[in-house]
């Protein structure tokens, strides 16, 4: 593969993975507008991204308990009932 | 100190809310259940150990898998992979009505996946699977960037000559629409 050829491969990648500033994707978004084989790559790329996801995602672990942990509240039973109803952030 | 208190309630929380997350990259990794469920577990204990000492709580996600991949290589370590992965039976727990050949693909992305050299396998995960950013990945492989998105390069090329011949092997399946007439 030529040098010019591996660049623009890590430019589509960074394309589907949303890496790429906005004036970079500009650029290869108009550049794929006239070329099909770009057009074509991307597409190969995202189908190869979705199945790696898709091969492992939804799996979930075995039922365990949680590791054991000396929390601040064990010894609080009242900030541990508050604890529960605490708006944890989610993320 | 009470709100100290709940905050730490509350990373704690979510500590123990990303083993399913965390599971299903370790299993990538591993390509064994046994083993990725221990992985995970001794990272959510570690984690929940030290979460003292992360002092930026938006780096919490990155900070697990760098756990992760520090007790992965910890195992491997352990056990200098004496296991033939071609002998790993990969857990495939998708819906068994959804068709064979949706099965055979995942299972053979799956073999594909864990026959990449580690440090591929790894990256590959981390980015299509956990959805981290390439600087992140950088950050939990300790890595450069320039690394991470050449494994990219290489890893998923890898797995689309697997798709292709699986699709070059496959005979054209009737669509399901019909011609109405």
């Amino acid at each position: 593969m030529k040098r010019s050829d591996s660049q623009l491969e890590h430019i589509l990648h960074a394309y589907v993975d949303g890496e790429l500033a906005d004036p970079e994707k500009r650029r290869l978004l108009v550049r794929m507008e006239n070329d099909q084989s770009l057009r074509q790559r991307v597409c190969e790329l995202r189908a190869t991204k979705e199945w790696i996801k898709f091969a492992f995602e939804g799996e979930t672990a075995p039922t365990r308990p949680a590791p054991i942990e000396r929390s601040p509240l064990h010894d609080m039973p009242m900030l541990r009932v508050a604890a529960k109803q605490w708006p944890c952030p989610s993320r | 100190m009470i709100s100290g208190i709940l905050a730490g309630y509350c990373l704690r929380k979510r500590i123990a809310d990303s083993r399913d997350r965390l599971y299903g990259v370790a299993l990538a990794w591993s390509g064994d259940a046994m083993v990725a469920d221990d992985l995970v577990q001794e990272t959510l204990m570690i984690a929940l150990q030290r979460y003292q000492q992360l002092r930026d709580q938006e780096r919490l996600n990155a900070w697990m898998y760098t756990i992760l991949s520090n007790c992965w290589k910890q195992y491997l370590r352990r056990t200098r992979t004496t296991v033939d992965l071609d002998e790993v039976d990969i857990c495939c727990e998708q819906d068994a009505e959804a068709g064979s050949s949706e099965l055979e693909v995942v299972d053979r992305v799956r073999r594909a996946i864990l026959k990449l050299p580690l440090g591929q396998r790894q990256t590959v995960t981390l980015v299509d699977l956990a959805g981290f950013s390439y600087a992140e990945v950088a950050e939990i492989l300790d890595i450069p960037i320039g690394t991470v998105m050449s494994r990219l390069h290489t890893s998923r090329n890898s797995l689309q000559k697997v798709l292709a011949n699986f699709r070059s092997q496959r005979p054209v399946e009737e669509g399901y629409l019909r011609r109405v007439k």
